[in-house]
């Protein structure tokens, strides 16, 4: 795969990183939210000792994570109702996925009701540099044609309660992923023909080219009682 | 899975060492991004052959994607 594992800008590369600059404890419970094939359970399990738990809507994706990370805990759903107790993760980790949960806020909020206090809260996902640009983008549920403002996402994660937080630009990554995509598909439209019908490609193709979009990194802590 | 390659015969070969190229995985770094590319090279100093496909046509797509919005 272009980015060494998951189809995400970084790739698990990325996720080392933030990992590096967290330093869950040994055997801190971790929540994967739409951990697809399980390529972050796996590391997380394997390199830093931890015990992940991965929640995804689609059981085929579920089945290859079992598969990439048999020690992992897996569990159907989605994230604006995720099927764990209040206080169940010292972290919630969100890659690429937040902006197609459907509704961030409330997404948010459950990613806060789980976590443990001083528990932490990580996401990277696309945003849109400007918010009055509309890319013409088909009707498809992608991270880029739901890609939201900064501004959104700092509002959502304030609502949910989480005071602290520290941002991270990452834009470069996403430049990156789409360089190698046109070096290992030939164009950026012959690689989203493999997903959907070539005229949804090619506006996809123009709008990802056009539009200003850029990747982020947010870690949160979820602060103490009282603290 | 990727559907693209610069692979292909070429009857070029390395004025050095006088070795026929050979496909050979490379990364390539451009407006400080590095990517994976696999291009024909002399197997013996590793001089690479960069084709006039990639250097005009490919690489100014990503130069594209690459500039900063």
């Amino acid at each position: 795969m272009v980015t060494g594992g998951p189809l995400r800008p970084g790739g698990v590369a990325l996720t080392a990183e933030i990992m590096d600059i967290c330093r869950p404890g040994r055997g801190s419970a971790v929540l994967d939210v739409g951990c697809g094939p399980g390529h972050t359970l796996a590391l997380l399990a394997s390199k830093y000792k931890l015990r992940p738990t991965g929640l995804d809507p689609s059981a085929s994706m579920l089945a290859r994570a079992a598969t990439r990370a048999p020690g992992a805990r897996l569990l159907q759903g989605r994230a604006t109702a995720i099927p764990c107790g209040q206080l169940s993760f010292e972290m919630v980790i969100a890659e690429c996925v937040l902006s197609l949960t459907g509704d961030i806020e409330m997404s948010l909020g459950e990613m806060y009701t789980v976590l443990r206090p001083g528990g932490v809260l990580v996401v990277t996902d696309i945003y849109k540099k400007r918010s009055e640009i509309s890319a013409d983008l088909p009707d498809i549920n992608s991270c880029i044609s739901h890609a939201r403002p900064l501004t959104d996402i700092e509002k959502g994660v304030a609502a949910a309660g989480f005071k602290e937080y520290r941002l991270f630009d990452r834009s470069e990554l996403l430049r990156q992923l789409a360089g190698q995509i046109i070096f290992d598909y030939g164009s950026l439209e012959k690689f989203w023909q493999l997903f959907m019908a070539e005229e949804a490609a090619r506006r996809t193709c123009c709008a990802v080219t056009a539009a200003p979009l850029g990747y982020y990194v947010l870690i949160a802590e979820k602060g103490a009682p009282y603290g | 899975m990727k559907t693209f390659s610069f692979i292909e015969a070429t009857s070029w070969q390395c004025a050095g060492c006088k070795e026929p190229l050979q496909p050979t995985k490379v990364n390539v770094s451009y407006l400080n991004s590095v990517f994976n590319v696999e291009l024909m090279a002399c197997p013996q100093c590793g001089v690479i052959l960069v084709p006039e496909k990639l250097a005009v046509g490919k690489m100014l797509e990503v130069e594209q994607l690459l500039e900063d919005k």
